[in-house]
């Protein structure tokens, strides 16, 4: 059986995998807003314990997703600034609060995306060629957006995963948006067409490099080499203002495949879970605040570490 | 005894070792010892496809069609993740509620299929909240083969049996829910008293409840990705609907089970025109399965022939004259049998000296068809007590391997094991208060 730990990342990895940090975010607001209503404290120690409990698991997570970390810590602070303790509601109290908090922190994210869908839309242009890799819910929104508002586009899916890949098949289908699936391992072959890269991402840390999905590394490389602009798209909510760990989180799988001739061959296969890629070698980062460059970006978010040391110091006081 | 007896005898005995210890393709087994039946000259080339039940055939195909259709539109799917919606990650509900309906789909749809789309359900809920998916997979497989023991459809057991004897869809409801009742629920209450330290509500723990309502996210989301038309749920509701009054009333219009089934099946094509492939599901069919039962009957009909069934069905009405034992003792012998062979081979197998048995009884006793109702639950939940008791053990356990839930033999049978005797002991207790 897995510990719980290992249990809260394998499902952020999976759900992150799938849908995209935003909408992991949004999936975890309203689970943790259901365990409230269906949880039955024994007194209001019981659910502050519990809850202190249930911050600490996920805030270690592999890797830490800091949208999810602090939104808890906002609930957390909300919690413990009212000084709720001892309310004749007991944790109903406190479900409201909680209730309300998740009510304000999607209404942000809401307002964020728009703010960062308009930013997007404008880097679109007549005859565009834009690379996408990963399943990034805000590149998404802007290919969209894009295309409702009739600009004439067309979009290279770097093939990676199969189930990934299907996915974002399915959805620019259904979205009426022009594109060709190109194997990631091809893409020289089509780089010179290539007019922009758009990509989305986890979190940027404070080595200032961002967590993507696996294979935007070696993307992210090609197209700054030939000098091909590319676009990042990430709220400033996502940055990471704590201290990074040192591990990169891999996943280590034997395979047992059976060739053609039958030959069972026994090999490690390596997988990954993400990239980290320097923030310098993207051009644009298109955020709710505006389109930065690298240097912006990293002085934006020097200013939020700064601003966070307090909380940090108290929240992740066990690093 | 001539050298018919003996031959008829020998091909039967190696195909059925073959077929029990699983040595190849048990169509491949069944087929061969067929032809061996005609090649010896026990059978004519006539007489063995005379002996081809083609209502039992007829009735199978058409599920297996109409089950194709029904798997692919993604109803289960959905049904699953409004179920584990429904439970809000609590382990005793998701129990009780996926034992629930896949007894109730195993009614009318055949087990493997139900299986195969709700065990991956169960596997993906029960683990993703921390509980050990085994306990569900082993009830997952009583209950798809408790549901099954109920309908004429619900177990290619059944379809034998019914289609043999000319038991409809309402003859089997009406003399087996009182037992499937009581065994559903003893089953599901031992089930939930012997795991309930995994069961128990998990409303106290903050972490589960959390971990519970994500998943349930996660689960929603991935299964139901592609959006089902309403229009064609409705329609297969409909064409179900009609399929199962069909199965009841059909008699009275002259109808029998397998071209109620072929209707449906086909009806079911032409009103899924655009969702559905007849040459899709053809060639998704059993085929390997419907050849396994041709060659069966054509080789239980040269044991009958070369007169091998006549002298055990003496042998067996020699056993004893009164009548609740012969039930019981025909109960456990199928019931037993089930657990190491292949509960639709030995059914088979048994259909004709059942008959025998029957047509020696005296008139004016009790109910002989209470001898069909042994039967078929002793083969059924017989099936239970092993890993390789039915194909929905097979199916489940290599689904449950597959999710990284391997369940080794011995850990199935220590738990399967004692309950299918309780079951077996259930049903006796049944029949001896209804002789009573």
């Amino acid at each position: 059986m897995l510990p719980f730990s290992q249990k809260i990342s394998e499902l952020f990895l999976d759900i992150e995998g799938e849908v995209g940090t935003t909408a992991l975010n949004n999936m975890f607001l309203i689970a943790l807003k259901k365990a409230i209503h269906d949880f039955e404290e024994k007194n209001d120690a019981d659910f502050f314990a519990q809850f202190y409990e249930l911050l600490q698991l996920v805030k270690n997570t592999e890797p830490r997703v800091s949208l999810i970390i602090d939104n808890l810590y906002e609930i957390w602070k909300a919690l413990l600034t009212d000084k709720l303790k001892g309310h004749p509601e007991g944790h109903r109290h406190l479900e409201k609060k909680v209730g309300a908090a998740i009510l304000s922190s999607q209404k942000t994210t809401r307002e964020e995306r728009k703010k960062l869908t308009m930013h997007g839309v404008g880097q679109v242009h007549k005859n565009d060629v834009i690379l996408i890799h990963s399943i990034s819910g805000s590149v998404l929104d802007v290919l969209f957006e894009a295309k409702k508002a009739g600009k004439d586009f067309r979009v290279v899916i770097a093939e990676q995963e199969a189930e990934k890949t299907q996915q974002l098949i399915e959805l620019l289908s259904e979205g009426g948006i022009r594109f060709q699936v190109v194997p990631e391992y091809m893409l020289s072959h089509v780089e010179s067409e290539v007019t922009k890269v758009f990509l989305g991402g986890v979190t940027i840390n404070d080595q200032l490099a961002v967590v993507g999905d696996s294979g935007s590394n070696a993307i992210v490389s090609e197209f700054h080499l030939r000098e091909t602009p590319i676009y990042l798209f990430m709220s400033t909510r996502k940055f990471s203002l704590w201290k990074s760990r040192e591990s990169h989180h891999t996943y280590k799988v034997k395979n047992i495949k059976t060739l053609a001739n039958d030959k069972h061959i026994t090999y490690e296969r390596i997988k990954f879970s993400h990239d980290r890629i320097p923030l310098e070698f993207y051009d644009h980062i298109v955020t709710e605040a505006g389109i930065l460059t690298p240097k912006e970006t990293e002085k934006l978010y020097r200013k939020k570490y700064d601003e966070r040391k307090p909380w940090r110091d108290k929240f992740f006081q066990d690093q | 005894m001539d050298s018919h007896f003996t031959i008829a005898a020998a091909i039967f005995l190696v195909s059925f070792l073959a077929i029990v210890f699983d040595l190849g393709s048990k169509a491949l087994i069944s087929m061969s010892g067929a032809l061996l039946m005609v090649v010896f000259g026990i059978l004519t080339f006539p007489q063995a496809v005379a002996a081809i039940d083609l209502d039992t055939i007829g009735l199978l195909v058409g599920m297996m069609l109409m089950v194709d259709v029904v798997s692919d539109s993604g109803i289960f799917s959905l049904m699953s993740v409004k179920i584990a919606k429904f439970t809000k990650g609590k382990p005793w509900l998701i129990f009780v509620m996926f034992a629930l309906i896949t007894a109730v789909c195993s009614t009318f749809l055949n087990n493997v299929s139900v299986i195969l789309v709700i065990l991956p359900v169960v596997i993906a809920l029960t683990r993703g909240i921390g509980l050990n998916p085994k306990v569900f997979v082993i009830a997952t497989i009583f209950f798809s083969i408790i549901g099954g023991t109920l309908t004429l459809i619900g177990d290619p057991t059944n379809v034998i049996i019914g289609t043999s004897v000319g038991l409809g869809f309402d003859d089997f409801v009406a003399n087996l829910y009182i037992p499937i009742s009581i065994i559903a629920v003893v089953v599901g209450t031992i089930f939930l008293a012997i795991n309930w330290g995994t069961l128990k509500p998990i409303s106290h723990s903050l972490k589960q409840l959390f971990v519970s309502n994500l998943l349930l996210q996660k689960i929603e989301y991935e299964f139901t990705k592609t959006e089902i038309s309403k229009a064609l749920i409705a329609k297969i509701i409909v064409v179900f609907t009609l399929v199962l009054l069909g199965f009841v009333f059909g008699d009275r219009i002259g109808l029998n089970s397998s071209v109620v089934a072929l209707i449906g099946a086909m009806l079911l094509f032409i009103v899924t025109t655009k969702n559905s492939s007849i040459d899709q599901s053809l060639s998704k069919a059993e085929w390997t399965t419907i050849l396994f039962f041709v060659g069966l009957f054509i080789m239980v009909a040269g044991l009958e022939e070369a007169g091998v069934l006549t002298i055990i069905g003496n042998e067996f009405i020699g056993i004893t004259d009164n009548f609740l034992y012969l039930l019981l003792i025909l109960l456990w012998l199928t019931g037993i049998a089930s657990m190491v062979v292949d509960n639709v081979a030995f059914a088979t197998m048994m259909i004709p000296i059942v008959m025998q048995v029957q047509t020696s009884l005296p008139a004016g006793g009790p109910d002989h068809q209470l001898l069909w109702w042994a039967m078929v639950l002793g083969a059924c939940l017989g099936g239970c007590g092993s890993p390789i008791g039915s194909s929905a053990n097979v199916v489940a356990l290599g689904i449950a391997a597959k999710n990284d839930c391997k369940i080794s033999s011995f850990e199935y049978v220590r738990i399967a094991f004692p309950i299918t005797i309780l079951m077996l002991v259930i049903c006796s207790l049944y029949f001896i208060v209804l002789l009573s």
